[in-house]
């Protein structure tokens, strides 16, 4: 068998035609990419690997502050964001939408339970509605803290010049609790998920943990987290739509952060992604 | 260009493109998640920089390039061993079949080891050419250098393939699929 005769053979080892492929006319895949793609704003700066994935329509959809996480630190937008220290950590939380249309965390879809109750003081600082605060998630972290995802509806955030219903991902754990919030009105802000990034850079041990965690629509299976070394992980999305990624501090310290979050449904299907900046 | 006609030109190229862009992902991934990944990538960056696109068929090998570069990051923790093994495992028949179809079977397998016993450089340069098909200088424009160039590594690529295939068959070395 000469080279030429090799060639030929692996030419016919190709195990994929383009024409087996569907059109993308006829694929809701092509589709849903190309509308996403087409609401991005081209002059946006390339992010650190050299290209810009976030479709603009969610940046569009963000308040300042959650293209800039550090912004929190500085108190720039303290009418969406809030920062409770509770004890020596602190939280830094950013939250995002991505991906559909329903307007409120599916968890007020059901009664409320004695373990949705909130701590007294954060419902009061927050001024949360009675009633409408849902524990959406509880998980133990590698280091054995327990730690709590709710989603809670606010009158009117602290020091907000004309007050206005919002919902708010709070994540407790370790003495602290942070979170942020978007418009009650329009929770998923037509998106798939809601998500925060969270971080104890501010713990005096050095530990640096941080978190991704966040509330999806009933229409999404699984949310898919792609880290900085190419791994993927799968979560599962509880009753709650609730879900959590933890990044360890040996994962951080190695660089290694979760770059992307991709919501996909119960079919597998990719129905939204989002490119994640830097956590903390 | 103005907006309209920016968008007119990306939407030709996507429809134009998608399948070709979503075939170079599938040949070189594990499935179907990972390859609508690198898709999504390389239309996004194509987006971006629609102006760099080159024109005709000249744009597809740069789409490539591009698709390229999303899968490098990928799969930078990952085996691209693993990967063509689960590509094999793929191929697996689910019927029965005649002898004549075991035999080209058998020898896919053998030359897919072997295309995975070659540098990742080489193998690539033997895909374009055989899997997509493109010219020297289109495999250039993937690759980044010039059309001889990449005449002169196709050539030892293939040279190299056979050389590995006949050192399987001669020292009846297994595929492990």
């Amino acid at each position: 068998m000469n080279e030429y005769e090799v060639s030929e053979l692996l030419a016919r080892a190709n195990a994929i035609d383009v024409a087996d492929l569907p059109e993308p006319r006829e694929s809701p895949d092509a589709e849903r990419l190309l509308a996403s793609i087409l609401a991005l704003d081209p002059t946006e700066p390339e992010n650190a690997t050299g290209s810009n994935r976030r479709p603009a329509s969610v940046v569009r959809a963000l308040p300042a502050w959650s293209r800039d996480p550090k912004s929190l630190n500085r108190g720039v937008v303290p009418l969406v964001v809030l920062l409770l220290v509770l004890a020596i950590a602190a939280v830094i939380a950013a939250a995002v939408s991505i991906g559909s249309s329903n307007p409120r965390p599916p968890a007020f879809d059901r009664p409320a339970g004695s373990g949705d109750v909130i701590p007294r003081r954060a419902a009061d600082y927050l001024n949360l509605r009675p009633g409408e605060t849902r524990k959406v998630g509880s998980w133990t972290d590698s280091e054995g803290v327990v730690r709590d995802l709710y989603v809670a509806t606010s009158s009117g955030l602290p020091g907000s010049k004309e007050p206005r219903p919002m919902t708010c991902l709070l994540f407790g754990g370790s003495g602290s609790t942070g979170g942020g919030c978007n418009p009650a009105s329009d929770f998923f802000a037509g998106r798939s998920l809601v998500w925060t990034a969270s971080s104890d850079d501010a713990d005096p041990s050095g530990e640096t943990h941080a978190f991704i965690v966040g509330v999806a629509t009933p229409a999404v299976g699984a949310v898919r987290v792609l880290d900085s070394a190419g791994k993927t992980t799968d979560l599962e999305v509880n009753r709650d739509g609730g879900f959590i990624y933890e990044v360890t501090p040996m994962l951080r310290s190695a660089g290694i952060e979760p770059v992307r979050l991709t919501a996909i449904d119960p079919e597998g299907t990719i129905i939204d992604r989002v490119e994640l900046r830097q956590i903390g | 260009m103005g907006a309209t006609a920016r968008e007119d030109h990306f939407r030709r190229l996507f429809l134009g493109e998608y399948r070709h862009v979503l075939a170079y992902a599938l040949r070189r991934t594990s499935n179907l998640a990972d390859a609508q990944d690198v898709v999504a990538d390389t239309f996004t960056v194509a987006w971006r920089r629609l102006d760099d696109v080159p024109p005709d068929e000249y744009s597809r090998p740069w789409l490539f390039g591009v698709a390229r570069r999303s899968i490098a990051n990928q799969r930078r923790s990952q085996s691209r061993r693993l990967a063509m093994r689960e590509r094999m495992r793929g191929q697996e028949p689910t019927v029965s079949e005649g002898e004549e179809a075991i035999e080209g079977r058998q020898r896919f397998h053998a030359v897919l080891a072997a295309l995975a016993r070659l540098p990742d450089d080489e193998q690539e340069v033997l895909r374009l050419a055989s899997w997509e098909g493109l010219s020297h200088r289109e495999i250039g424009i993937v690759l980044g250098c010039s059309e001889n160039a990449a005449a002169i590594r196709l050539h030892r690529a293939r040279r190299r393939l056979e050389e590995v295939m006949k050192e399987d068959l001669s020292s009846g070395h297994s595929v492990d699929a």
